[in-house]
């Protein structure tokens, strides 16, 4: 026995209790355990013990306050003088204490230490970072609103954005569809579109949960405009699509948590090839002149 | 070849008011035939379905005591040394107006509507005619004129005043109605802003085309007035100071190109709510020898000489009228002015029979 464990055992307290086992008594068991342990009574730590008599079998239980764990043992009796049956009793419950408590005595697992100097805490920190960041994609779903202010036109809509981000520079395909409409004097004319934009884009990192990323890119697609006339017996309907295009810069702000992240995105361009609906021969509402665009994004980088 | 290239991508990017991209267009929405176009003709028991409505925007600016008397501005003063040669007590447009609706009592298709601006929007909304004229009209037209000739205040307001009666009009019925805008004023506005101080050349009445710079009598009302929130109703900001609605405070306000802008559109209300027929006429109220017989107090009365003030106000009015496609007519004086001319016939010819 080592001496942490004489010196634990001398420090222990035991409480003993017998079940079905008429032969024994229980409190003599219970005061040659206490001398078995060498009990100094101070300790608040106690341990319990169980003996439960099956046959000429007594199955030990000790429970370890210590370690924190519980151990049993059978032990035949049958052969056991009944006089000594108390001091085996308070033997065997000793001596599973003493068993509990060696791996009090074990060597601290070991750690292999590579050779060389350790790195610094904010190098092994950062290494870290590295390991555990997402990856350069980001796939995101956004709410657009889009304004042409030279037709007076309103969009609505929404899309799927999907960027590829370096350390610095990255891209950004961008694919959306949207719906505007404006009431003139002869009707309504909606104005749909849907429209892919490339860009170039560069990050500007603020800190670990906040980007701003610029991009300059064009836009094209096609517009479908479509004339609904107040009073078809007096007006003529009509609707037509063309392509849309133009270049486009943005600037767009990415606030992410963990893998997620939300964004708020700023757009200009300039449309070089526009689509617009008249009505007796009057402009109308159309994809035409600047044009100006909010969305806001929800995403994901896998 | 290259440098051609790159020439006209840059242009492209930065392609701003000044020139014209591409754009696919197409009529979405026109007129399936007009009702004049048909040949057929409006019987007479049906003409109430055939409206002509009639907008008469009424210039009332302080100065019009001295070129169409007699006048007030409601305070005794220099309006009050001006009346007309023969003693007449009743100014050449109201005169007109009253003339006008004696006239027309019997045509019950026919609707007219009186606005005057001084600045602000006075007057009343399109009403038959055979009702008569408003009794308080002509008082109100002569005992108190207002502050500023506006002119664009005031054809914005017309326009405002159309489309308003336009979209109370169900499609078919403004089909067949008629409106005619018809403006009696002295036609030079005042005051001109100007957006852009810094001129090469002036333009002048003569040679009227190109910006005007502010109008010297203006004072910095052109740069700082108009801060407060003007009223468009009593053309009057917060602390009961003098405002032109709709004007912001170092931009521009009537100028030429920019009247005329607003008469074309009024006429392309036309085809911008399916009318039967829009047009804007004007009629110039501006006396000479009742501003010759005032002498040098009255000089600088419209921001301009006396004669100058004529030949720019004639400029601007029958400018007005050819661009809104309709006629110019100036009389002798005021007290001439007869509106009789103008045409108040249905879209299409009523039958015969």
């Amino acid at each position: 026995m080592s001496v942490l464990a004489l010196l634990l055992l001398a420090a222990t307290p035991a409480d003993v209790t017998l079940e079905r086992c008429p032969r024994v008594s229980e409190s003599e068991v219970r005061r040659l355990t206490r001398i078995e342990l060498a009990n100094g009574g101070s300790s608040t730590l106690r341990i319990r013990a169980t003996v439960e008599c099956v046959a000429s079998e007594a199955v030990v239980r000790v429970d370890d306050p210590v370690t924190r764990k519980s151990l049993s043992r059978t032990i035949d009796l049958a052969n056991v003088d009944a006089k000594v049956l108390p001091r085996y009793l308070a033997l065997a419950i000793a001596e599973l204490v003493e068993a509990s408590w060696a791996e009090l005595t074990l060597p601290a697992p070991r750690v292999v230490e590579p050779s060389g100097e350790a790195p610094g805490q904010e190098v092994r920190a950062a290494a870290e970072a590295q390991v555990r960041a997402p990856g350069p994609l980001r796939l995101e779903a956004f709410a657009l609103a889009r304004r042409f202010p030279s037709s007076k036109l309103w969009q609505l809509g929404g899309g799927v954005r999907l960027a590829l981000s370096g350390p610095i520079l990255g891209g950004l395909l961008e694919i959306d569809a949207a719906h505007g409409q404006r009431d003139t004097g002869l009707g309504q004319i909606a104005v749909d579109s849907a429209t892919a934009a490339l860009s170039l884009t560069g990050t500007v990192p603020l800190d670990s949960s906040v980007t701003f990323t610029g991009s300059l890119g064009g836009r094209v697609g096609v517009g479908i405009v479509t004339g609904t006339p107040f009073d078809s017996a007096l007006i003529r309907g009509g609707s037509f699509a063309a392509v849309w295009l133009g270049p486009c810069a943005s600037v767009k702000a990415i606030a992410s948590l963990g893998h997620w992240f939300a964004s708020l995105a700023l757009e200009g361009g300039l449309t070089l090839l526009g689509v617009q609906g008249t009505f007796n021969g009057l402009s109308g509402p159309g994809l035409v002149g600047p044009w100006f665009g909010l969305s806001l994004g929800i995403g994901v980088r896998p | 070849m290259m440098k051609t290239r790159r020439a006209m991508l840059i242009v492209s990017m930065f392609c701003g008011v000044g020139c014209t991209l591409p754009v696919s267009q197409q009529d979405v929405l026109s007129e399936l035939t007009h009702p004049q176009d048909d040949g057929g003709c409006v019987p007479r028991q049906s003409i109430n379905d055939w409206p002509v409505k009639v907008l008469f925007l009424v210039e009332n600016r302080g100065s019009l005591c001295v070129l169409d008397p007699p006048g007030s501005t409601g305070a005794r003063g220099f309006c009050e040394m001006f009346t007309q040669a023969d003693g007449g007590t009743v100014p050449g447009r109201v005169k007109a107006l009253e003339q006008f609706w004696a006239s027309h009592a019997a045509q019950t298709n026919l609707w007219s509507s009186v606005t005057w601006w001084n600045p602000g929007e006075r007057g009343f909304s399109f009403r038959p005619v055979s009702g008569g004229l408003p009794m308080a009209t002509g008082a109100e037209l002569t005992h108190a004129l207002g502050a500023a000739g506006d002119l664009e205040g005031a054809l914005r307001l017309a326009k405002q005043r159309l489309e308003a009666e336009m979209q109370a009009t169900s499609p078919s019925l403004r089909a067949q109605t008629k409106f005619e805008v018809v403006m009696l004023s002295v036609g030079v506005p005042t005051p001109i802003c100007s957006s852009n101080d810094d001129f090469s050349t002036f333009p002048t009445p003569t040679n009227p085309q190109g910006r005007w710079p502010d109008s010297p009598g203006s004072g910095d009302f052109c740069n700082f007035g108009n801060r407060e929130v003007c009223d468009p109703v009593t053309g009057r900001d917060p602390k009961g100071g003098v405002c032109l609605p709709g004007f912001v405070a170092g931009g521009d306000r009537n100028q030429p190109a920019a009247l005329m802008q607003l008469a074309t559109e009024i006429a392309q209300l036309k085809a911008a709510y399916g009318v039967g027929a829009v047009s804007l006429h004007s009629r110039m109220l501006f006396d000479q020898g009742q501003l010759d017989a005032c002498g040098p107090v009255c000089n600088d009365l419209l921001g301009l000489p006396g004669r100058d003030a004529s030949i720019f106000g004639e400029y601007i009015l029958r400018s007005l009228a050819t661009a809104g496609g309709g006629t110019f007519v100036r009389p002798a004086t005021p007290q001439q002015l007869d509106l009789s001319d103008v045409d108040v016939t249905t879209v299409r010819e009523v039958c015969a029979q």
